[in-house]
């Protein structure tokens, strides 16, 4: 594969792993714990080639599994390392029991998810099933759209993480954003290193007086800590906003919490991640033949950026929601299922199509997105209101 | 949700001032993916957006690899593949005799194909209708002989350059000398300017 390390210059071709290996490079991470596994891979090399050439200057430690990469950031998180691990899927299934101990401790963990679809059947395509199971695991979860973005937001996970005291993950889809090359306009290794500065001082296990982190707690104030972690992460978003404006002024690009195409049209489809973009290629196709039809394609997942996402709904009247995951057996997808409880705790109304699509690489064209916009705007009073939809 | 049939033409207005689409097909091995990329690498220092993406999950050795790459004048936010390719490049020869591989060419699209035979062979193998033009240039020859082994892409993209006159020659051998350093660059940007000077249009 043709190599481009475009260090030196400033707008570079890269893939998402590309993208995300340089902004770990830029950050001032002490530590990187991690296994490769597909469509990942490319980041752990990349970080790999990058501590043998001395151009990251952090421990890269090549773990043996998932579980001690999250293990070992965890630890190094606790001794006041900024801390990075990447993975996908089976990856992050295997580290599931250990994402639970770095939210329950507080710590700021940074992580890129490639997302993948889960076994079985087997399957190294892309979709959201494995971050889907991961979702309540107290983890701000934040999505890319192309790969600057993806870059973008690692680079400001840091600051993020270490201002609210929660690991943060973002999310690149797998193959779509991981393997295909696009434009990113790298920041200079100066601009990012002072964005970012060295992690705030904290307890750590490398404190003079001895100190214990993640002790036993009883019903008596078990609760409180979960309160306590709810809080935090559901008012996470202000942080989240300061950062990305910093941000914003350092490079002239604020993704924000939600991307809206098409403001007031009268169906909007809901998308998260990569796909957001073919479905925008087309919205915008369809309005200039003069149909209502938008986009809200959202940046973060957890926290849900409530007011933003009500306050995109004024004019419209349908919501297409698309998920990339299945909640077996439950009302909705889960992407649906949270607008859904969104708008029937603030007492809004608004007919809600939720639409499973592109599981395990399934493609998901501009043909696609058209038919399912023309669904959403012709259906009468009765339609289908869940369905999975593939394709021709 | 396929038992609604609704009727959906795509209204296609003048939205892009200026958009390629490419797809390149090939082997593993052979590099069509990596010609995606110095190809996107090249338009890019014309000013180009560009995009390039494998067929995803099909790169093993020896097997029909197909990338795909668009170039235009705004940001790229589609993911679909393409399906209506302006241009298509065969860079395995084999391939260069299976209609499959010109499936979708627009109507005034062009096809560069990798085969020591002529221009009308290859059309008339691969079926080509005559509003679209068909190229030919022996690029496994060329790049047996300047790269010393059988890395038909390069020699592809110089073709390419040279017959549909996107972007100059030399960006493609710039792209070609960042990506491999000293004599394999060296030789792959030999190997370009043989494909530029062979092609032969038809």
């Amino acid at each position: 594969m043709a190599q481009f390390e475009s260090v030196q210059t400033r707008k570079s071709l890269l893939t998402g792993d590309e993208a995300v290996a340089h902004a770990v490079r830029q950050s001032n991470v002490d530590l990187v714990a991690a296994y490769p596994i597909t469509p990942q891979t490319i980041i752990v090399e990349r970080i790999a080639d990058f501590a043998a050439s001395g151009a990251f200057t952090g421990q890269f430690v090549p773990v043996e599994s998932e579980h001690s990469a999250m293990s070992a950031c965890i630890g190094g998180a606790l001794a006041g390392a900024r801390a990075f691990t990447a993975t996908a899927s089976q990856g992050l299934a295997l580290m599931h029991e250990m994402l639970y101990a770095a939210s329950g401790l507080r710590l700021p963990i940074s992580m890129a998810i490639a997302n993948r679809a889960l076994n079985s059947p087997l399957n190294i395509h892309n979709d959201h099933t494995d971050v889907m199971g991961s979702i309540d695991s107290g983890w701000i979860q934040l999505f890319a759209e192309n790969a600057e973005e993806a870059y973008d937001r690692v680079i400001q996970s840091f600051r993020i993480a270490e201002a609210v005291n929660l690991p943060v993950a973002v999310n690149l889809d797998g193959f779509t954003l991981t393997h295909s090359t696009e434009p990113v306009e790298m920041l200079s290794d100066e601009a990012v290193r002072g964005f970012v500065g060295r992690p705030p001082k904290r307890d750590s296990l490398m404190d003079e007086a001895p100190k214990s982190f993640g002790l036993m707690s009883l019903p008596d104030s078990y609760q409180f800590f979960k309160e306590d972690q709810s809080r935090a992460t559901t008012g996470s978003g202000v942080t989240i906003s300061q950062v990305e404006g910093e941000y914003a002024k350092l490079s002239g690009r604020d993704h924000g919490p939600l991307k809206i195409f098409g403001s007031g049209s009268k169906v909007m489809m809901v998308m998260l991640g990569s796909y957001a973009g073919t479905a925008r290629t087309t919205a915008r196709q369809m309005k200039n033949g003069g149909e209502q039809v938008g986009v809200i394609s959202l940046g973060w997942l957890r926290p849900f950026p409530e007011r933003q996402f009500l306050d995109a709904l004024e004019g419209v009247e349908t919501l297409m929601i698309m998920d990339r995951s299945v909640s077996y057996g439950a009302p909705a997808g889960p992407l649906a299922s949270d607008v859904m409880s969104l708008l029937y705790r603030y007492g809004i109304k608004r007919k809600v199509i939720a639409v499973t699509y592109g599981l395990g690489g399934r493609g998901f064209l501009e043909e696609d997105a058209m038919k399912l916009f023309r669904y959403a705007e012709k259906s009468g009073p009765s339609f289908e209101s869940f369905f999975f939809y593939g394709g021709e | 949700m396929n038992k609604y049939n609704y009727k959906h033409k795509m209204p296609r207005p003048e939205r892009w001032l200026m958009l390629y689409e490419i797809r390149i097909h090939g082997r593993g091995g052979q590099g069509a993916v990596s010609a995606g990329r110095l190809l996107g690498e090249a338009a890019s220092g014309a000013g180009f957006y560009v995009q390039s993406f494998p067929e995803f999950g099909a790169e093993r050795s020896g097997a029909p690899v197909t990338a795909y790459a668009r170039l235009a004048d705004e940001p790229i936010e589609t993911r679909s593949p393409v399906n209506r390719p302006d241009f298509i490049l065969i860079i395995d020869p084999y391939l260069a005799v299976n209609a499959k591989s010109v499936m979708g060419l627009k109507e005034e699209g062009m096809v560069i194909s990798n085969s020591d035979r002529s221009p009308e062979s290859v059309r008339n193998s691969l079926g080509v209708k005559a509003a679209q033009k068909v190229a030919s240039v022996n690029a496994t020859k060329i790049a047996v002989e300047a790269i010393g082994r059988n890395n038909p892409n390069t020699p592809i993209l110089g073709a390419w350059a040279a017959v549909s006159r996107v972007i100059p020659v030399s960006l493609i051998i710039e792209a070609v000398k960042k990506s491999f350093p000293g004599n394999m660059g060296e030789a792959n940007a030999e190997a370009v300017r043989r494909g530029a000077a062979e092609v032969i249009a038809n």
